[in-house]
């Protein structure tokens, strides 16, 4: 497979590199995407590339693909509102959309639709701040809310003053940053330590807008929140005045309908969504919360633009995807977390056969694999060894015919098969032993 | 740490995983341009890491496409 890689792919990027810079629109393309994979069809949980090479596909663009490629009733409802109207500013597509939204996701009294989680991430901030009159905000080290300036990467030089700056060799820096925006906006703080939350609540809370953060740490690699962290932080933020944002771009629909705030049960005051809301063949993000704060969108006191927003096809997708994972009390998403279940201990099953530690954690719609003993506890334990050996596995998986997410999760989707799981073992079996070899020549055995 | 003192070992250990001359490598040769492998890179820089005793994210090695990049770089994390 890895000869045909260098055929047709690798002309086409040539190509496309003369007019798309990098051959990408994307940034960040992780190491072994040097000559990413050009698809021309997908079905189900399978996609074939130019060369005609199949994938099983458990990247499913960053988690959107929720449904599958090619599902038959979704594919209906987009092509039925392609076809009733496009390019109008109201239709009457909306109310499915974000009744069915509002009755599954607890924060979501009232909902506002945009068109990708950096923008919308930025809408709740403004609405935070116009909200609580405050200007900072708090995120966490190895969380991941978007590209804008003030949200990206960073690294705290001074605990003492818990402020983002920017430093080479950032991942998630990029130059053309403005001076200072970080510093001047946001503290950074590690995630999980409940101690180090209280010492600084009780030092800069009444300075705070807001506290963004992922209700599971799916960006720094599947971490699940300490016992009574997220219920700490809800309590300090209400007791501060401050609004908690849950982003649940990622965790949002594959945890459950209701999001990671339902399955874990602690509520914030808003809640950022997209990725897997619409489906994954339209673009929707979507801004969620208490209908004392949205109300100030309402009154036109906090701007919220935007061309396509709200526009007639995305809110159809979203509209189909609820209907569609609703059904039957969320029969499809109960089945696709069954079958991710039975896809984890197939890999460590088949990790422990060719000696590799290996450990999958994290919910099952989300969940990420690790070349470790333990599961990671905190996003701060992701350090160079065990990021290096999680991509080997990545390059060796898609070397044989399995896609994961950068860097190592594994996103089902809602068609996976046990076919597909009978080739997930096959493939497995295969990329592992090929990883261990290299994990050993580079690491020693 | 010097960084021609880097740049010499990371030239030395790219010509050893590629089986090539050093001197046909030079500050301006990039990873790619070489045709060093996701896996080769990681190996080159483990090597390199641990001989100057650094901790860096693997991900971030490939914002550095040059070899004189990647040796600015891991003077500036070793210093």
């Amino acid at each position: 497979m890895t000869q045909a890689l260098q055929t047709a792919n690798h002309q086409y990027h040539e190509r496309l590199k003369q007019v798309l810079p990098g051959g990408v629109h994307y940034n960040f393309n992780m190491p072994w995407e040097e000559v990413p994979l050009h698809f021309v069809d997908g079905r189900g949980s399978r996609l074939t590339d130019m060369d005609g090479n199949e994938y099983l596909d458990l990247y499913a663009r960053f988690g959107a693909m929720i449904l599958g490629h090619a599902h038959e009733e979704y594919l209906d409802a987009l092509q039925d509102a392609v076809r009733r109207v496009l390019c109008v500013s109201h239709t009457d597509a909306d109310a499915d959309a974000l009744e069915l939204m509002a009755a599954h996701i607890p924060s979501a009294e009232m909902i506002r639709f945009g068109l990708s989680g950096t923008e919308i991430l930025q809408t709740a901030l403004r609405l935070a701040r116009a909200y609580t009159g405050r200007n900072r905000f708090l995120r966490f080290e190895n969380h991941y809310h978007g590209n804008a300036d003030n949200i990206m990467g960073g690294r705290v030089t001074d605990p003492q003053n818990p402020v983002p700056v920017d430093f080479k060799g950032d991942y998630k820096g990029t130059a053309g940053r403005a001076t200072n925006v970080m510093a001047d906006q946001s503290y950074l703080l590690p995630w999980n330590d409940t101690e180090l939350l209280e010492s600084f609540f009780g030092e800069h809370g009444d300075t705070l807008a807001c506290v963004l953060t992922e209700p599971v740490c799916v960006n720094g690699g599947s971490i699940e929140p300490a016992p009574g962290f997220l219920e700490r932080l809800r309590a300090l933020c209400t007791e501060h005045g401050v609004v908690l944002i849950f982003d649940e771009m990622i965790t949002g629909v594959r945890t459950g309908l209701g999001g990671a705030q339902k399955a874990l049960g602690v509520i914030p005051d808003l809640t950022t969504l997209g990725k897997a809301i619409s489906g994954g063949g339209v673009p929707v993000s979507a801004l969620a919360g208490r209908r004392e704060l949205m109300a100030l969108l309402e009154s036109k006191k906090v701007i919220h633009a935007g061309t396509y927003n709200g526009y007639p096809l995305g809110a159809a997708a979203v509209a189909a995807t609820f209907t569609i994972l609703a059904r039957d009390d969320e029969a499809v998403l109960h089945a696709m977390h069954r079958r991710a279940g039975q896809l984890r201990s197939t890999l460590v099953e088949e990790a422990a056969r060719v000696g590799l530690p290996l450990v999958v954690q994290g919910p099952p719609g989300v969940a990420s694999y690790h070349c470790s003993e333990e599961p990671l506890e905190h996003p701060g334990q992701y350090d160079f060894d065990l990021m290096s050996k999680d991509i080997i596995v990545a390059t060796a998986f898609q070397r044989h015919g399995v896609l994961v997410s950068s860097i190592s999760r594994l996103y089902p989707n809602a068609q996976l098969s046990d076919d597909d799981l009978e080739v997930f073992e096959t493939r497995a079996r295969r990329a592992l032993g090929e990883a261990k070899q290299s994990i050993d020549e580079i690491f020693g055995s | 740490m010097d960084v021609d003192h880097i740049k010499t070992v990371l030239i030395k250990e790219i010509a050893a995983e590629l089986s090539i001359a050093p001197g046909e490598i030079d500050d301006q040769s990039s990873f790619m341009r070489l045709g060093v492998s996701s896996v080769q890179a990681l190996k080159i820089i483990n090597r390199l890491r641990k001989e100057l005793d650094i901790d860096v994210n693997p991900v971030a090695l490939f914002e550095f496409k040059t070899v004189e990049d990647i040796s600015d770089y891991l003077a500036e994390e070793a210093s």
